[in-house]
């Protein structure tokens, strides 16, 4: 083991940088070892709702249960209220619904009951302020509240940024104290035009560093909050902003690079990344790089191997995006090659079609016991954990991953300090 | 869920007809529409919806038949006669494909290419019938020019022309001036039995029942067509004949769709069985097709599977090597109502089409359609309305060949259409794609609203007011029907951008609660998510995630119905 590589100082080091990858910095740094963090970025946190849950949220039971350590963390992150009893949401799919925690820009619905709350007809192609006031409306548990949507005319706030902006340039240009102030203004006057009303629902506009919400709402005295987006949503913009924002406060290093193999030398492990020839090295390292949607496990089945002119060669249905020990299980069985030169039948990658099935590729995960990762024998490797979609065996969600990442930084943590 | 309920009061307050249409594919809406420009009273049932099986699942082409060429020339001729007409009457609903039929080295291909050339030199006097083009003798080299993702050693290629079209838009364009002309089109309706009238002899009972409401109930009429394709044996049976008095050989076909188009023209493969198949641009996505197996499962559920999709996948990638890193979006499957013969019969192979009198079977005033391309139906439609007008006493002519179908009366310049109503050209011609000189309408509705055009679909351009515009004029009864007629859902989005508001859209123009327009949205993605599994690559997986993702946000686990 020749080549002493950069980063060995650091003596964990995380892989993927969402919510459960910087918990898991955040759980490692509470107990003074300092995390270097390696991922690409732009995983499932950076498009992910707004809405934070423990699992999917009309089914999972309303929880609370956050220890210290997940309380810590969301606290740091401060973007975040925690109140899974009382936090209802509209979303732009025209639902109402529950959230164990939400970004605080979205309007939290559970504190307002027997009112009319607005909605502004705004000129912009994927705002329909009538179709939404109609459909939240219907909601029961709003009807059962007292709780109308009623839309009205807002052309005031009708300019180009909000006809052919993206949402978050909308949100870019109000984190601007100008941009806020004369959009507070607007709608102020619309609101008062249509005869008044204490609060307004807008769709995800409202700031990426400044928590343009709560400024707007006390400056204007109307309570203004976001909608909910499925996709891609200012949220997720929010979470990236703050996460770096902890992140150089605490003075972690983040690299942004693809890792491409992880590998044990001598008690430490290697990690290769494409853009360096050297490896970084550390005692133990957090696996936190996301399921199927953050790019941490692929799809392999079907596809040809490069530079195979022959044809395709026999493959595991799916697997990590980079090469390392660790095993992949469904349902308790470890994934291997399919008996087939074409992949597995891909008629199991159909959504499941009972209401309670949970689709196959949910349910892929590292094989582990608890967040420590076991080898193919079923034996721990130790320095190795993983956390976040990965460690998870259901649809995933962020309470969870920030739970199990807190879960295996804490242990790495513990692994380098009895190891050291 | 219950299927929401379809506000468009269908008024049939007619119960009394002179031909009852059973099929909703190009036969059936064909002979609709023929038999209304005749001036007969004719009304059509269709069990799924219009375009369901073989038409709205074909490879949307429009052949001169020049399969036939060696065995009948007079086929050839009429289909490209035929093919000739389509394109007068809708115009804006064909695009040329070009293909390209690579030769690779093998013994004696030398003189095969030779006998490809002249074999399409013969096709070309053929051509101009149809306004194709000649065909092309290449060199290697020029193949290689024209068609860069071309591989393995070729020792020439050959090109022709042909037509594609959108089937489904075909099936719709013929019933809405069905149904402009006076006739009656109720989808989702199906027959249930056929009797005849003790009271009146000359009369049938048509029972149908409607399945998205379930209500029942009959009419009368003198003459059924039954043109149900490949259902048509089960037809027959409802009128107490025995199946095999219209039996079809029931050939199943699938197709795998790609985001863009991949080539420049379609390429011609040879799969290992040695049938042919292609890779052909259509619209702008690139299909793959096809495969030709018995089917013996359920009409109203054929999908692919992704044995087929792989079997072809290897066919096309031995010419075309870069389909491996494409992504597939997509599949769907049909089954060919083909004639049926028990091993190959000469004379009933170098025929597309039969029609079938069941007075030889005792049922008087039922005849059955069987075959058929989408090339020839208007020829096969007329051929059936004249039998059926001599029937009924009624002497005019068809002129099916000479009346436009609905928007193919005047051609629209894209450039100027999206002047006027401030969208990108592109979006323009898609829009005139689908609906010719009727995307007149639907852009002033879109300058009417005042408002920055909404696109809903992305990958197929299409507006809010496009969607109502169907939605109204195209007998759109569910969700799938709006995809069916404008492909929204089925693009590279899996539907993620689109569903969900074009949901609240269908729901508001029908009358739906915004739950129940949720809920039909819901459902297309559950049954398309079965077509795109199939083909699934490392890509398109990703979307699916963030699709099932997205959806769950925001609407909740176990909503989907
Ligand atoms: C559209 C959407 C909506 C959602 N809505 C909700 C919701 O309402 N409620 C809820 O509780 N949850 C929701 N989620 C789920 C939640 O966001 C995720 O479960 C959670 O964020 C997963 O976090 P993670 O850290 O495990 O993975 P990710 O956030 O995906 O992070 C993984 C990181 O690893 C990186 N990575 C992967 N492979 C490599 C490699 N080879 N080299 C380097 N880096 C790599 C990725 O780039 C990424 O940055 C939603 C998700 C999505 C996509
Ligand atoms: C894979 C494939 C590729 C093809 N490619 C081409 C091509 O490129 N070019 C070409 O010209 N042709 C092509 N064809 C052939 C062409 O599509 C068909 O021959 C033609 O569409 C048949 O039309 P049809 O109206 O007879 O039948 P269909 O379109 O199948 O219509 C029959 C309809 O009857 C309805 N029905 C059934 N039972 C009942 C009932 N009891 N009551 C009411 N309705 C009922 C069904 O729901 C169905 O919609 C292809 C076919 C296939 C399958």
């Amino acid at each position: 083991m020749g080549t002493r590589t950069v980063n060995h100082h650091e003596d964990v080091i995380i892989l993927g940088d969402g919510a459960a990858g910087v918990a898991a910095a955040h759980a490692s740094l509470r107990l003074g070892v300092r995390p270097l963090l390696i991922s690409l970025g732009n995983g499932a946190t950076t498009l992910y709702s707004g809405c934070l849950d423990h699992g999917v949220w009309n089914l999972h039971p309303r929880s609370s249960s956050l220890d210290e350590r997940q309380k810590e963390f969301i606290d740091a992150i401060d973007i975040w209220c925690v109140d899974p009893e009382k936090t209802r949401v509209a979303t732009l799919a025209g639902v109402v619904r529950t959230a164990d925690a939400a970004d605080r820009a979205l309007l939290n619905l559970a504190s307002h009951k027997n009112e009319t709350i607005l909605v502004p007809r705004i000129d912009r192609p994927n705002w329909d302020a009538d179709f939404l006031a109609r459909s939240w409306s219907e909601d029961l548990w709003c009807r059962e509240q007292g709780l109308r949507f009623e839309s009205f005319d807002a052309s005031s706030l009708d300019d180009d940024r909000m006809r052919f902006g993206s949402d978050t340039e909308i949100a870019f240009h109000l984190d601007s104290p100008e941009g806020r102030t004369k959009f507070g203004e607007h709608l102020s006057a619309e609101v008062q035009r249509h005869g008044g009303g204490k609060s307004v629902l807008l769709g995800p506009w409202l700031g990426i560093d400044t928590p343009v919400a709560s400024i707007l709402t006390n400056h204007i005295g109307i309570q203004i909050g976001e909608a909910c987006a499925g996709l891609g949503s200012t949220a997720g913009a929010r979470w990236e902003h703050a996460a770096n924002r902890w992140l150089t406060q605490q003075r972690i290093t983040r690299i942004q690079d693809r890792v491409q193999r992880l590998e044990q030398v001598d008690g430490d492990w290697n990690v290769h990344v494409s853009q360096s020839k050297r490896p970084y090295q550390a005692k133990a390292v957090v696996v936190a790089t996301g399921g199927i949607a953050g790019g941490g496990i692929i799809l392999t089945s079907g596809e040809p191997q490069e530079g195979n002119e022959q044809s395709f060669s026999p493959a595991h249905p799916f697997s990590l995006s980079y090469r390392g020990p660790l095993v992949l299980t469904v349902d308790g069985r470890i994934s291997e090659t399919v008996a087939s030169l074409h992949g597995f039948n891909l008629e199991r990658l159909a959504w499941p079609r009972d209401d309670h099935g949970v689709w196959w590729m949910d349910r892929i995960n590292v094989l582990r016991d608890g967040v420590q990762v076991l080898d193919a024998s079923n034996n721990p490797l130790a320095g190795l954990f993983v956390a976040g979609e990965l460690a998870l065996k259901r649809p995933a969600a962020s309470l969870a991953s920030i739970a199990t990442g807190v879960e295996a930084g804490t242990a790495a943590a513990r692994y380098v300090l009895t190891n050291a | 869920m219950t299927e929401a309920p379809s506000p468009l009061s269908l008024a049939h307050p007619n119960t009394d007809y002179d031909v009852v249409v059973i099929g909703g594919g190009v036969n059936g809406t064909g002979v609709l529409r023929d038999c209304a420009i005749r001036g007969l009273s004719a009304c059509l049932f269709e069990r799924n919806d219009l375009a369901f099986g073989a038409s709205g699942n074909s490879s949307g082409m429009i052949h001169g038949g020049v399969r036939y060429l060696t065995s009948s020339p007079k086929v050839t001729r009429l289909s490209c006669l035929d093919s000739g007409y389509i394109q007068r009457i809708a115009p804006h609903l064909l695009f040329r494909i070009p293909f390209i039929m690579p030769i690779h080295r093998s013994i004696g291909s030398r003189i095969f290419l030779q006998l490809v050339d002249a074999f399409f030199g013969a096709y070309d006097s053929f051509q101009p019938l149809k306004r194709g083009r000649p065909h092309t003798r290449l060199t290697p080299e020029q193949a290689r020019i024209l068609e860069p993702g071309l591989s393995g050693d070729i020792v020439g290629a050959v090109t022709f022309d042909e037509w594609g079209i959108d089937g489904a838009r075909l099936c719709t364009a013929n019933a809405v001036d069905a149904h402009q002309r006076g006739a009656h089109v109720r989808t989702h309706t199906t027959v249930e039995g056929l009797e005849l009238l003790s009271s009146s002899p000359a009369r049938m009972a048509v029972r149908w029942r409607d399945r998205i409401t379930n209500q029942s109930g009959s009419v009368s009429t003198r003459v059924v067509v039954n043109a149900s394709g490949a259902w048509a044996p089960l037809t027959a049976s409802l009128a107490d004949m025995p199946p095999s008095v219209a039996a079809v050989r029931p050939g199943k076909g699938i197709h795998v769709v790609f985001d863009r188009r991949l080539s420049n023209y379609a390429v011609v493969a040879q799969a290992i069985d040695n049938r042919q198949i292609f890779l052909e641009p259509w619209q702008n996505v690139s299909i793959l097709g096809t495969t030709d197996t018995d089917y013996y499962g359920d009409l109203d559920q054929v999908t692919a599977t992704s044995d087929e999709v792989r079997y072809l996948i290897e066919a096309i990638r031995r010419v075309f090597p870069s389909i491996q890193n494409a992504r597939a979006i997509h599949t769907f499957a049909g089954v060919r109502p083909t004639l049926y013969a028990y091993g190959p019969i000469p004379d009933k192979l170098s025929r597309e089409h039969e029609i079938i009198d069941h007075a030889s079977h005792g049922k008087d005033g039922i005849y059955s359609m069987i075959g058929g391309k989408l090339a020839s139906y208007r020829i096969f439609a007329q051929q059936m309305t004249d039998i059926v007008a001599a029937r009924l006493d009624c002497h005019q002519p068809s002129q099916t060949h000479l009346l436009p179908l609905p928007g193919g009366d005047e051609s629209l310049d894209a450039g100027e259409l999206a002047k006027i109503c401030e969208i990108d050209p592109v979006a323009a011609r898609r829009l005139i794609y689908r609906h010719g000189s009727r995307a007149r309408l639907i852009a002033e509705q879109i300058v009417e609203s005042k408002r920055t055009p909404r696109f809903i679909c992305s990958c197929e351009a299409i507006t809010e007011e496009e969607i109502r515009f169907v939605v109204r004029h195209e007998f759109v009864r569910c969700f799938e029907d709006l995809s069916r007629r404008t492909r929204l859902g089925l693009g590279p989005c899996a539907g993620l951008h689109c569903v969900l508001r074009a949901g609240a859209i269908v729901a508001d123009e029908l009358g739906w609660t915004p739950s129940q327009g949720r809920s039909q949205a819901l459902r297309l993605l559950l049954s398309s998510s079965f077509t795109r599994a199939v083909a699934l690559g490392s890509a398109q997986a990703r979307q699916e995630a963030l699709l099932r993702a997205a959806i769950r946000a925001q609407v909740g686990w176990g909503q989907e119905p």
